[in-house]
């Protein structure tokens, strides 16, 4: 930039003002028009003129100079910092573009799995209503073999309608759409009726269920998601009898202990060898030897459990050896009398 | 009480899918009642218009208008809202549960985990029959 050679001009002007001034004083003065004194306060003041002029001048360029160098920078600083604010809003629109995509696909993945439980389930409810209605009574009677393949039928389909809805509740957990409905409740009667939908299970498979279940006076309340909770003890409870053998043994107790209520499921199956411990409670994980006994499986179950215990601010812990059994304990926190 | 010495009930069930209505009716008309079979809420409307219906079966992924549209056209109506309505549906979030009872259906059934001769004990039940 040389903006200097623009005020040349300008500058010449002034000096060729002043030196017509200084001419047309000593004009006067040859013809005796004005005193000296006068010419000398004239030429006093041409010459402060000049003094004052070039200052000006010398100042105004200098300070023209750092104006415009200053305005450079400011310029070359208002250029970076407009790119930076462009892209800085190009970010912040692909930032909002990126999340509502996100909550599109979130919620395409929700009704994804919405469509596909349901999907799954039509067809393999087909297949249950079939099997249901060969075993029905009133369908007519069927010989040994023919009840005995249709029975198996109905407990195959039906192990896998739980597989779907085991991936569906997964689903919900890891969606955070798994809504509680946590209330103070006596945790008894969930316990019972989840007993109770297992026992003719664990008698078919000639598994010993021994149910210790106290009365329901006098014992706590808890704050209870009872279907959740009722979905924990049942899952827990399946497991027990999948995993133990014809002629086994399963303990359920219910009992208080340290400000907490204590369930305990305990079988005589066939354990959790111990390296594999650590990862029972993780996504799709199946202990080796449980994939040998059961085939089909998701290795959700317990996941879901712990999750749903962890929302009810209680514990999971499991106690067990290889081929010898093992027992699951939870404890949930109690609610005193007093506290209600 | 004899079904046999009281009067026919008359269910309506709502179901796309011809083999699951089929294994109802079946079940159904074992227990005597009377059984009207539609596979689309327009069907459904019709034959609700043209004969008295105890209590209807109503899925809700149906051709057409869904069941839960359905039902709340039937709610909006004086002639028909009183007629009892199950949802027989394998949507069963606790979600899409929670908003079926909402819309004034009596029950919610997930087909999946269910079987045909629950489904007549709660129709039943609440027919008192």
């Amino acid at each position: 930039m040389d903006s200097s050679k623009n005020k040349l001009p300008k500058q010449r002007y002034v000096w060729i003002i002043q030196v017509f001034f200084v001419v047309s004083i000593s004009v006067l003065f040859i013809l005796q028009k004005i005193s000296i004194i006068s010419t000398i306060f004239s030429f006093s003041v041409v010459a402060l003129n000049s003094v004052a002029f070039s200052l000006l001048f010398w100042n105004f360029k200098k300070g023209r100079e750092f104006f415009d160098v200053e305005t450079e920078q400011k310029t070359k600083k208002i250029e970076e910092f407009d790119k930076i604010t462009r892209q800085l809003v190009k970010r912040d629109l692909e930032l909002a573009r990126a999340n509502h995509r996100l909550g599109e696909l979130d919620s395409a993945k929700s009704d994804f799995v919405s469509v596909a439980a349901h999907q799954l389930r039509t067809p393999l409810t087909g297949i249950k209503w079939s099997y249901t209605a060969l075993l029905d009574p009133d369908t007519g009677p069927l010989n040994p073999e023919q009840k005995d393949i249709a029975e198996k039928g109905l407990a195959s389909i039906s192990n896998t309608i739980d597989l779907v809805n085991d991936l569906l509740n997964v689903a919900h957990v890891e969606e955070g759409k798994m809504k509680f409905d946590i209330k103070k409740q006596s945790l008894l009667p969930i316990a019972q009726k989840a007993v109770d939908g297992l026992k003719l299970v664990a008698e078919e498979k000639n598994i010993a269920l021994s149910v210790t279940i106290p009365k329901k006076e006098g014992f706590p309340e808890a704050n209870l998601d009872a279907e959740k909770i009722g979905l924990a003890i049942t899952n827990l409870l399946d497991n027990a009898i999948k995993y133990t053998m014809s002629g086994g043994r399963i303990d359920f107790s219910i009992s208080q202990e340290q400000g907490a209520i204590k369930i305990v499921i305990q079988d005589s199956g066939i354990g959790i060898p111990k390296s594999q411990k650590d990862r029972l409670f993780t996504k799709f994980f199946r202990a080796e030897n449980a994939i040998g006994v059961q085939v089909s499986g998701t290795g959700l179950g317990l996941y879901m459990v712990k999750k749903i215990i962890d929302r009810h601010g209680g514990k999971i812990v499991l106690d067990s050896v290889e081929s010898k059994g093992t027992a699951f304990i939870i404890t949930i926190p109690e609610i005193s009398a007093t506290k209600s | 009480m004899n079904q046999n010495q009281t009067e026919q009930k008359t269910i309506l069930i709502v179901e796309d899918d011809t083999f699951m209505g089929s294994l109802l009716e079946r079940k159904f008309k074992q227990k005597n009642f009377q059984i009207l079979r539609a596979t689309s809420t327009d069907e459904a409307k019709k034959i609700i218009e043209s004969g008295p219906v105890n209590l209807v079966l109503l899925d809700i992924i149906l051709p057409g208008t869904d069941g839960v549209t359905f039902l709340k056209e039937l709610k909006l109506n004086p002639q028909f809202k009183d007629i009892p309505v199950i949802f027989t549906s394998n949507l069963g979030t606790p979600e899409e549960i929670e908003r079926g009872l909402a819309e004034g259906a009596i029950d919610y059934v997930v087909k999946a985990h269910t079987t045909p001769g629950e489904i007549v004990q709660k129709v039943e039940n609440i027919l008192g029959t």
